[in-house]
């Protein structure tokens, strides 16, 4: 049976020149729905449902950044943990170090996840497919030994723990909306790299590099872009983190830290901009619920990657294309285009 | 003859892969606004021209000129940006892009706005790229996923990509091949008329005797990495050489 | 002088271990072009086994316990390639490394299950438990029988590939894949054949190194890292290459310990990053088709 995360599938990957200019998408409407909704519960939700969620929602912008790799790139990497962990690290240890402001460290974090994301992207470019995968594990788990060694920068295994944000931002709502309103903008940036001519040319170079390259693309410093671009978005959600937890430990930037997200996109599906986003949401309670339920937990994790992997490629968004073409055809309309 | 330059000259071209020779001293001249066919059996080294002309390989010896400077060797896309490109003997298409996504990116690259961050790719040049796919008859299937498309319908966006580029000279890998007679008529009618209306210069490699005497202004003749014969097609047909070489074996 | 000697019996046998690891991982690779990310779980399983055989007390079932270990390994390789790997032959490499990832996960949650969540220790028998006398130092001999084990299985495997039907028709998948497909051979019986083969390596190398190490969950995932290494330096898909990469990484690791202390794990990166950055493909590596 063939089983293919890349199929063709024109119900999934729909182009956006389908619609009449002007008409938003239905999962726009939907999209900035959820949006609202979200900024309402910061309301009246109690701070430790609020709590989960503004660590869910850093993990919203893991995926969708991770994504941008992984979906419209085609690319499987194995980097964004380290640039997520550098981004984390960033302000914890400008705030050990340098009692440097969290916006600071951020920076200086995302700063160094960006220059990171060159050299590791220079290198690990000029070689295809499986070994670009292993070249991106190799760098990460270096640089997890050295967070992991480097006593005196980033204190070692022992990871750096500290009220390194100000008390507004440590709060529950102040932290919930703060997070809430950068992984909108953020999220918005990444959609409007997708619809622009670097996002088409994103995918034109994932479904066929030859050719791309013989029109007239340079493909390696359009993936190097690319490259960095995720591990921006990657930083970013790790400085969430760090604001989350007020922490940064070694082991953000395991590879193990990278299969998270990348389950995360397939999950809701790699082939739609806001699948990784949903997938993220899922995983993140679907984690909460069967750790504090079932002691299998790894167990039902496997069987559902399998399931999906090999028999729902598309993930939810495949699922919710195809329920909604079931109801355009009850309703008596031909099919259903978003 | 047309007294103009040549757009595209091979001089003295060898390539030797492993001691052996594909390509074997090879001088071609391709003067602009016109048809070129090189004709050939399999073997006689027609793809490796055709790699060394777009930059895919390099040659061993000799140059390779476009509009008078040395392409050869450079990288490929280099070289497209120089006005030159093709299509290919197997359809490469961008199989999960639409019919109008793909001209749409193949202009913006031409345009080198490739990496435009800002702005949809949607709304850029839709107009100028329908227009496009309407001239190969691809007006209905726009927005349909490439990979979907019928045979004959993809080697019409095939040629609609290398055009998008408004390229001055296009090479074309066996365009016919696998194609229906109605099919190759539409193909034929389409090249001579891009010929006719803008210049467009077309090199072409091809098995179809009739294709290739129908429509072309030269012809010529390889066989075994070296050039037999060469000029308008009725002299060529009439070459004795060619009849035993090439035509003899049948097409 | 003195810790030359256990040095270079250090390196020889993590070498050796490393080789019976990887050249499963090599082969399947090389012969079937499946990447799975389970090949530590089967190393796991292996080690696990042997404790579950010899109990606490070694003896003469500790070869028994061997063999066991190796054949449930091979035992769990046979479920996963009838159940999952037979779908992922065509399949992109982003499928297979989920779908074999996500085997591992329920294997580690059955190991825990069946296992527990601590470690346990296996002793080697009386007769290999001491030291032997080498240049006036103590050489453990479970480490001199772990490198013999090691040249044996190479040894075994070169005669299987040079002599064998098994072995030529493996080699020939590696080198042409279309090849056999053609020539009416039952491709379905040799995948499954290569696979469980590679299970049973895992196995027997986990069952191998069961005395030398606590055997505990979380093996499978720190082992498959720096087996994925040894088999990329050494190319995928041949088993010298393998035995390369294994004695380069054995050496890193044990050089690594000795000058480097807390940073001796950045040298094996660094060093696959280095080869791969000259040698695309690996030392002994094909380019991918």
């Amino acid at each position: 049976m063939h089983t293919d995360l890349f199929a063709i599938s024109a119900e999934h990957d729909q182009p956006q020149s389908t619609r009449r200019p002007g008409q938003p998408a239905a999962g726009m409407v939907a999209a900035a729905v959820v949006v609202l909704l979200l900024a309402l519960a910061g309301l009246v939700w109690s701070p430790e449902a609020l709590a989960n969620l503004q660590e869910a929602l850093g993990l919203v912008l893991f995926a969708v950044a991770t994504n941008l790799l992984l979906g419209y790139g085609g690319l499987v990497s194995f980097a964004q943990a380290a640039f997520y962990g550098i981004g984390a690290y960033g302000i914890a240890i400008g705030w050990l170090h340098g009692q440097l402001p969290f916006w600071l460290g951020a920076a200086a974090g995302i700063a160094a996840s960006a220059v990171a994301a060159v050299v590791v992207g220079a290198i690990s470019l000029r070689t295809r497919r499986l070994y670009f995968a292993l070249l991106t594990l190799a760098f990460t788990q270096l640089f997890f030994v050295v967070a992991d060694n480097q006593g005196g920068f980033t204190n070692g295994a022992t990871g750096i723990f500290g009220a390194m944000v100000p008390t507004w931002l440590a709060e529950p709502q102040g932290g919930y909306y703060f997070t809430l309103a950068v992984v909108v903008i953020v999220t918005l940036a990444c959609y409007a790299i997708v619809v622009s001519p670097f996002g088409l040319t994103l995918k034109a170079i994932r479904d066929n590099r030859e050719r791309a390259e013989a029109l007239g693309v340079n493909v390696f410093r359009h993936q190097l872009a690319a490259f960095v671009i995720s591990a921006v978005g990657c930083a970013i959600a790790g400085c969430l983190f760090a604001i989350y937890s007020q922490s940064a430990s070694p082991d953000l930037l395991s590879w193990t830290n990278s299969g998270e997200p990348i389950f995360m996109a397939v999950l809701g599906g790699m082939n739609t901009f806001l699948g990784p986003a949903a997938g993220a949401i899922v995983y993140f309670y679907a984690h909460l619920y069967l750790t504090e339920h079932i002691s299998d937990w790894q167990l039902v994790l496997g069987f559902l990657l399998l399931v999906i992997v090999l028999f729902k490629p598309s993930g939810l968004a495949g699922i919710m294309a195809d329920l909604s073409r079931a109801a355009g055809r009850l309703r008596g309309r031909t099919g259903g285009r978003a | 003859m047309t007294p103009s330059a040549p757009l595209l000259e091979a001089r003295d071209v060898r390539k030797v892969y492993d001691g052996f020779a594909a390509v074997d001293g090879v001088d071609i001249l391709v003067h602009p606004a016109t048809v070129h066919a090189l004709i050939g059996p399999n073997g006689a080294g027609k793809t490796t021209l055709f790699r060394l002309l777009t930059g895919e390989a390099k040659p061993t010896s000799g140059r390779i000129l476009l509009d008078g400077d040395d392409i050869g060797g450079r990288q490929q896309h280099v070289i497209a940006r120089r006005g030159m490109t093709q299509t290919f003997q197997i359809t490469s298409l961008f199989r999960r892009l639409t019919p109008l996504e793909s001209v749409q990116f193949a202009m913006l690259a031409a345009a080198g706005q490739s990496g435009r961050l800002w702005g949809r790719a949607a709304a850029a040049q839709r107009d100028a790229a329908l227009a496009l796919l309407d001239s190969v008859g691809l007006a209905d299937f726009a927005l349909a996923q490439s990979g979907a498309l019928s045979h004959g319908d993809q080697r019409a966006l095939e040629i609609a990509l290398a055009l998008a580029t408004r390229p001055r000279l296009l090479l074309m890998d066996e365009p016919t091949a696998g194609m229906s007679p109605v099919e190759t008529e539409r193909i034929v009618q389409l090249v001579s008329g891009l010929v006719r209306a803008d210049g467009l210069t077309v090199v072409l490699s091809e098995h179809d005797v009739d294709v290739v005497f129908g429509v072309s202004d030269t012809v010529t003749v390889l066989h075994q990495g070296r050039v037999i014969a060469s000029g308008d097609p009725a002299m060529v047909r009439a070459d004795s050489r060619v009849s035993t070489v090439y035509l003899g074996e049948g097409s | 002088m003195h810790s030359l000697v256990l040095d270079i019996a250090g390196t020889l046998s993590s070498a050796a271990n490393l080789f019976v690891v990887a050249a499963g991982l090599t082969l399947v690779f090389g012969a079937m072009r499946i990447i799975n990310m389970a090949h530590g779980s089967f190393y796991m399983y292996g080690a696990f086994a042997v404790t579950t055989v010899l109990g606490v007390s070694a003896g003469w079932r500790f070869w028994l316990a061997m063999l066991a270990g190796a054949a449930v390994a091979a035992a769990a390789g046979l479920i996963v390639e009838v159940t999952v790997i037979r779908r992922l032959y065509d399949a992109e490499h982003l499928t297979q490394l989920l779908a074999t990832y996500a085997v591992l996960l329920i294997f580690a949650d059955i190991a825990q299950r069946v296992w527990g969540t601590g470690y346990r220790t296996v002793t080697p028998p009386a007769v290999l438990a001491s030291g032997i006398d080498v240049a006036g130092v103590q050489v453990p001999r479970y480490e001199l029988f772990v490198i013999c084990a090691g040249v044996l299985v190479g040894v075994a495997l070169w005669v299987m590939l040079a002599r064998t039907r098994f072995g030529w028709l493996l080699r020939a998948a590696v080198q042409d894949p279309e090849s056999i497909a053609t020539a009416g051979i039952n491709l379905t019986r040799l995948r499954t054949g290569v696979f469980v083969l590679g299970a049973f390596l895992a196995g027997l190398g986990g069952a191998l190194t069961a005395p030398l190490q606590s055997i505990a969950p979380g093996m499978d995932a720190s082992i498959i890292v720096s087996v994925f290494i040894v088999v990329t330096i050494g190319g995928l898909g041949s088993v010298p290459g393998a035995a390369i990469g294994a004695l380069i990484i054995g050496l890193a690791q044990t050089l690594g310990a000795e000058f480097f202390a807390s940073w001796a794990a950045s040298l094996i990166y660094l060093i696959m990053i280095v080869v791969l950055a000259i040698r695309p493909w690996g030392l002994l590596g094909v380019p991918e088709r």
